[in-house]
């Protein structure tokens, strides 16, 4: 009942917007600004698509973000693990990581650039840094949650290090790290876009850098509808798995 | 603080005996001289000035708008349901995709990144005031309601003391992510800021200035969440 209201409430709310968007500029209700409209923008979307023009640049993207996420995840868990573990690595690289985790990573794009070369390489660097650090430190504030109880348990049935990883450490967290890699998800996202963006290249990002220089905005409109709904459907996807997580949790 | 030392020193002796190429990865010294140099020039103070701007009149009016918002679609459902969709959909897109479209509708310059900054930073803003508002225990509400409180009263003695914690919360998140709008919005073109300043000498590859660039990025960032912590201090001290 409560979710059936819920969608029917949201889904009138964007057909009001949608209707909006349609007759403001025709009726001009905004001045000066192309704001497009969203019929063109969908039969400029079908026109992309039957073209084929589109699919190349989503598969590059797709790839580009594949990589550096596998990548931040190889890096991102370990790494958490350990610092969330160990007292000496943490307090060793705390300032260090809490200094690149406070700044905005995508500042680092014209380094990045030339030290892995424009597109693919810069790209997944981006992506990289961008999703590394919110799996890491959400990892490691996982681990450091964790009831001591349970360790001093594992020691006192005379389980070594691994047993205290195994059965402890691994089971007990991840919940945040998925809260770490939802966030990172969207990061990765957003590197993605600004590096492809930024040196023009090819994949979704260079697209809408190109149509936006051309002032095509219905075709940017529609790119920037692709990547946003892609963003979305993948960060509620994360969200949906992290719930259920939580929820197994609960019930033990 | 070793360790912060430890990797300031492997940095400095990795250029200097060049087991990576000095000019690719600038080393501490030359990062400090150039910053030495970014101040004495007068320029420094101009883009920190510059992004400072941007980035309080993105903040700010995520602020003024985004509470508002968030406090109204965590009282009222229906407000929530048909917002919802909205917010989330600018919660997970990549915002920068925005950014050709606010060149075209405002021009590239200060307000096109200034409304890239302000739409990174609201939706936290909104999120977080909403589930602020939510968790409000509604005894609490139901009790003011009793004693005739009017909506006024109900607002700034129940509402936002209540909400307080986590709307605070999410301005600290938010400052946070308007810096990276800013950041961005400068980056992909302007010609003042701390953006600016990287991305121009990032093309020249004098990246010991781009190095000293992302330092001050760093060192606002930090500096703008601790102002905010300061004042999150104050304003929950009742709390205990």
């Amino acid at each position: 009942m409560k979710r059936w209201k819920r969608s029917v409430i949201g889904g009138l709310a964007v057909i009001a917007f949608l209707i909006l968007w349609e007759i403001a500029m025709p009726l001009r209700l905004v001045k000066v600004a192309d704001i497009s409209r969203p019929s063109l923008v969908v039969m400029a979307f079908f026109e992309l698509a039957e073209s084929g023009e589109i699919f190349p640049h989503l598969v590059i993207s797709l790839k580009e973000f594949i990589f550096g996420f596998i990548l931040a995840l190889i890096v991102g868990i370990p790494f958490g693990v350990v610092l969330g573990r160990y007292r000496l690595p943490a307090l060793l690289l705390d300032p260090l990581l809490m200094a690149l985790y406070t700044m905005p990573r995508m500042a680092m794009m014209p380094l990045l650039v030339v030290w892995f070369g424009i597109g693919l390489g810069a790209t997944i660097a981006v992506v990289f840094l961008g999703a590394v650090f919110p799996i890491l430190v959400n990892t490691s504030v996982g681990i450091k949650e964790i009831d001591k109880i349970w360790i001093k348990a594992v020691h006192s049935f005379c389980g070594n290090e691994w047993d205290i990883f195994k059965k402890v450490l691994l089971p007990g967290v991840v919940p945040q790290m998925m809260t770490g890699i939802r966030l990172g998800v969207g990061r990765g996202l957003l590197g993605m876009v600004v590096s492809e963006m930024y040196a023009s290249t090819a994949g979704i990002g260079g697209q809408i850098a190109l149509y936006g220089n051309s002032f095509r905005t219905t075709e940017l409109i529609a790119l920037i509808a692709v990547i946003s709904l892609l963003g979305f459907f993948t960060v509620d996807l994360m969200r949906r798995v992290e719930e259920r997580v939580r929820r197994g949790r609960a019930e033990v | 603080m070793v360790g912060l030392l430890g990797f300031v020193s492997v940095w400095e002796a990795a250029a200097r005996f060049e087991l990576a190429n000095p000019v690719l990865i600038s080393s501490p010294t030359s990062v400090v001289l150039a910053l030495k140099n970014w101040a004495l020039s007068g320029m420094l103070l101009r883009d920190l000035g510059t992004s400072l701007w941007e980035l309080t009149v993105a903040f700010g009016a995520s602020a003024i708008i985004g509470i508002p918002l968030g406090v109204a679609m965590g009282w009222n459902r229906t407000t929530e349901y048909a917002l919802d969709p909205f917010v989330w959909l600018i919660y997970s897109a990549p915002l920068v995709s925005f950014w050709p479209l606010f060149i075209i509708w405002l021009g590239i310059g200060v307000k096109a990144i200034i409304a890239l900054a302000f739409l990174f930073s609201i939706v936290q803003v909104i999120i977080n005031t909403m589930a602020g508002v939510k968790g409000i225990d509604p005894v609490l509400v139901r009790c003011a309601r009793s004693f005739n409180a009017s909506p006024f009263d109900l607002f700034f003695k129940f509402i936002l003391p209540g909400a307080l914690l986590m709307i605070i919360a999410g301005l600290r998140l938010s400052i946070g992510r308007a810096l990276i709008g800013v950041v961005i919005g400068e980056l992909f073109s302007s010609n003042a800021g701390l953006g600016f300043h990287i991305s121009y000498y990032g093309a020249r590859l004098r990246f010991a200035d781009v190095f000293a660039g992302l330092f001050m990025i760093v060192l606002v960032g930090i500096f703008t969440t601790q102002v905010i912590r300061i004042v999150e201090i104050r304003l929950t001290r009742w709390k205990v």
